[in-house]
């Protein structure tokens, strides 16, 4: 691998070199658009599967660095991976082929257009995950909405223009606010000497007091960024816009939507708003946890009732990502690591299901519940992988969703025990929508005439599922391979998101409650102390970062 | 003690012994007096039968109001209503805001002079009120 210290950008740039490959092909061949997409979101599958042995666990540093000057001296090409972006990357090359497959048929019009913004959104997303330069990430940020635009507005369902509107408007509102708290925080860096957008190097400022900020400020910084990521969640009031893009996208759309884009969001909090601004964190601590409560019960609650099944599903993720918000807000080890893998485990859960409501529609081109009914019957094999991957999403021992929850919960339960309770109860809510559900539109007798002559699944449609299924089983059964590769990132994440003794600021008390002693991970070592190690200055952790990037295979 | 534990344990198999005569007897010995004890005790069979209403009274109590509940007002009250609603309704106060501002483009030349002056003190104005605050 001669090419090794440039594996990262391959990997993030591989879908784009796609597109012109695409490009060249003509417009009516179908058949030969398809292939080039699968093939090149396949080959970006495996070799961003060659970051697993090259990845070095136990270490918190970021790894596969690339670092060069890009605009000016203050905007950097800077990427690296981590525990916390490892497996996103991974979630998203994983689920892309599958949205290309489950869109063979399915897209009829402007083939080309479709695959290519498939292509375009998977290098915008695997962007986001690996920037650790702010204007860098914010680029990427932006670019993924472009493609999602275009892709629920050309090839969505009825109230497709709609969806499309509301779902970019709610995104840049979120954005335009952290623009202006990222542009806010290179002038501070600015004021103390050279300005900088790159985050190893704000991040170690902050910690050392270089940037210093009153707690007003840093409120006003962290609700900025919460903001755009809150949206993007989303976390509770600012989810309407996640029911109708789910609802109006085309499959492969929500299946990008649920699988990765939502954890975008999720991401953003634990990579910007908790190391950058732990102090608010830990203020805000209290309300952010009561929404995502709110959020899990509540969109458990109108999950339940919903007429669409496609739309119920997009509130399940309300509920889902709720968690997710919960165990970040726990500050604890092991609530990081569950909120990690829910991430993960959420984008296959969920994808799964869009990829089995796709089929169905497929087939009768319509999500009511009323218009199904013992659809087992026809469609055994698609009916039985759809059962399933509704229990792994809700959360049935031993598949991948109940690892998620279990830790988040287990991290919960540390830092409230209130939250736990509550939140255990979404635990219950979710058995009821999705049982409830299948049991309407898939148990019993058919009862649309219909439905009695549905063809059961293709090869390629079993393929699609088996895949999804092994992920699900894979995950559950050998958690550890993923909560292992988090530990030293999630360590780390607590050491600078304690707040006791990390920042003596006069003028900001801190809060009365703190975070409680990092407690030993899932199965990791004992860390020598929960006191706040001294981090390296930040010109020497950008030459650690450049030298590692070398050492690295 | 012992005794204790005896009537502990014994309870259950003396309740046990007893439930296999019963059933012996409505089963095997004489089938028809099931029929008749329920015409004889027609309210308890028919509450034993509908097992307590249990299923019934939770339906009513719990599952009916809480189905209800999602649906009038957290989906279609706070969801529909509140959220999208506003929402929505900066969407149209905008759109009529800008019907409302796009009369002031009226095509008359004079008129423009008279908000060109308009504008011209208010940004003189401004520029006056900002320079005092930064000075």
């Amino acid at each position: 691998m001669a090419t090794a210290s440039h594996w990262l950008s391959f990997i993030v740039f591989l879908p784009l070199l796609g597109v012109p490959a695409l490009l060249c092909l003509r417009d009516e061949d179908h058949v030969w658009i398809r292939r080039v997409a699968l093939v090149v979101s396949l080959v970006e599958f495996v070799i961003s599967l060659f970051l697993l042995p090259g990845f070095r666990m136990g270490q918190p540093d970021y790894q596969f660095v690339e670092y060069a000057n890009w605009i000016g001296n203050a905007i950097h090409y800077h990427i690296g991976i981590d525990g916390l972006s490892l497996f996103l990357v991974l979630l998203t090359t994983f689920l892309t082929p599958l949205a290309i497959l489950c869109s063979w048929t399915s897209i009829h019009e402007n083939v080309k257009g479709f695959f290519i913004a498939i292509l375009v959104i998977e290098t915008a997303m695997i962007g986001v995950f690996v920037s650790l330069d702010l204007f860098l990430f914010f680029l990427f940020w932006e670019l993924t909405l472009i493609p999602m635009y275009f892709m629920i507005g050309i090839w969505g369902h009825d109230r497709r223009i709609y969806a499309a509107v509301k779902f970019i408007l709610y995104t840049m509102f979120g954005s335009i606010l952290m623009l202006v708290a990222i542009l806010w925080l290179y002038n501070l860096s600015n004021a103390h000497g050279t300005g900088t957008f790159d985050l190893p190097t704000l991040q170690a400022q902050l910690q050392h007091g270089i940037i210093s900020l009153p707690p007003t400020t840093e409120l006003l910084l962290f609700c900025a960024f919460f903001l755009a990521f809150a949206i993007k969640v989303p976390l509770f009031p600012f989810h309407t816009w996640l029911p109708d893009a789910h609802t109006e996208a085309p499959t492969a759309g929500s299946v990008i939507l649920a699988g990765v884009m939502l954890k975008l969001g999720t991401y953003g909090i634990m990579r910007f708003c908790l190391p950058l601004f732990p102090y608010a964190a830990h203020r805000l601590a209290h309300i952010i946890g009561v929404l995502a409560l709110i959020g899990i019960i509540y969109g458990a609650l109108v999950a339940t009732i919903q007429p669409n099944f496609k739309r119920l599903v997009a509130y399940t993720s309300v509920s889902h990502l709720g968690f997710v918000i919960l165990g970040i807000f726990s500050f604890t080890t092991i609530s990081f690591q569950g909120a990690i893998f829910q991430m993960i485990s959420h984008g296959v859960s969920t994808g799964g299901l869009f990829l089995g409501l796709g089929m169905i529609y497929d087939r009768r081109h319509t999500y009511e519940i009323k218009e199904f009914g013992g659809l087992v019957n026809p469609m055994p094999i698609i009916m039985a992988f759809y059962l399933f991957i509704a229990l792994s999403s809700l959360a049935l021992p031993p598949l991948n969703g109940f690892i998620g929850e279990f830790l988040i919960l287990i991290g919960v339960f540390q830092y409230h025990h209130v939250w736990a309770a509550f939140a255990s109860s979404g635990a219950v809510l979710s058995a009821i929508y999705l049982l409830w559900s299948y049991q309407r539109v898939a148990l019993g007798e058919v009862t649309v005439e219909k439905n009695r002559s549905l063809t059961d699944a293709s090869g390629r449609e079993r393929v699609i599922l088996v895949t999804i299924a092994l992920a699900i089983l894979f995950m559950g059964i050998a958690s550890p391979l993923f909560t292992r590769r988090m530990e030293a990132t999630t360590d780390n994440l607590v050491r600078q998101t304690q707040i006791e003794g990390a920042r003596q600021d006069a003028k900001a008390p801190p809060p009365t409650r703190i975070a409680p002693p990092a407690p030993t991970g899932f199965g990791a070592a004992h860390s020598a102390g929960n006191r706040l190690t001294p981090a390296a200055p930040a010109q020497a952790r950008l030459v650690n970062a450049t030298t590692a990037a070398q050492v690295n295979p | 003690m012992m005794d204790l534990v005896h009537a502990l344990t014994g309870m259950p198999v003396i309740i046990a012994l007893l439930g296999l005569l019963i059933a012996w007897w409505f089963y095997i010995k004489s089938p028809e007096t099931p029929k008749k004890l329920a015409q004889s005790v027609r309210g308890l069979y028919t509450l034993v039968l509908h097992k307590y209403y249990i299923d019934e009274l939770y339906n009513t109590v719990i599952v009916q109001p809480l189905l209800w509940i999602s649906t009038n007002v957290l989906w279609r009250v706070i969801d529909e209503g509140a959220i999208d609603g506003t929402v929505n309704g900066i969407g149209r106060g905008m759109r009529e805001s800008g019907a409302h501002m796009r009369q002031i483009q009226s095509g008359n030349a004079r008129s423009y002079a008279t908000w060109v002056v308009i504008g011209a003190v208010g940004v003189t104005v401004l520029m006056l009120g900002i320079w005092e605050m930064v000075r």
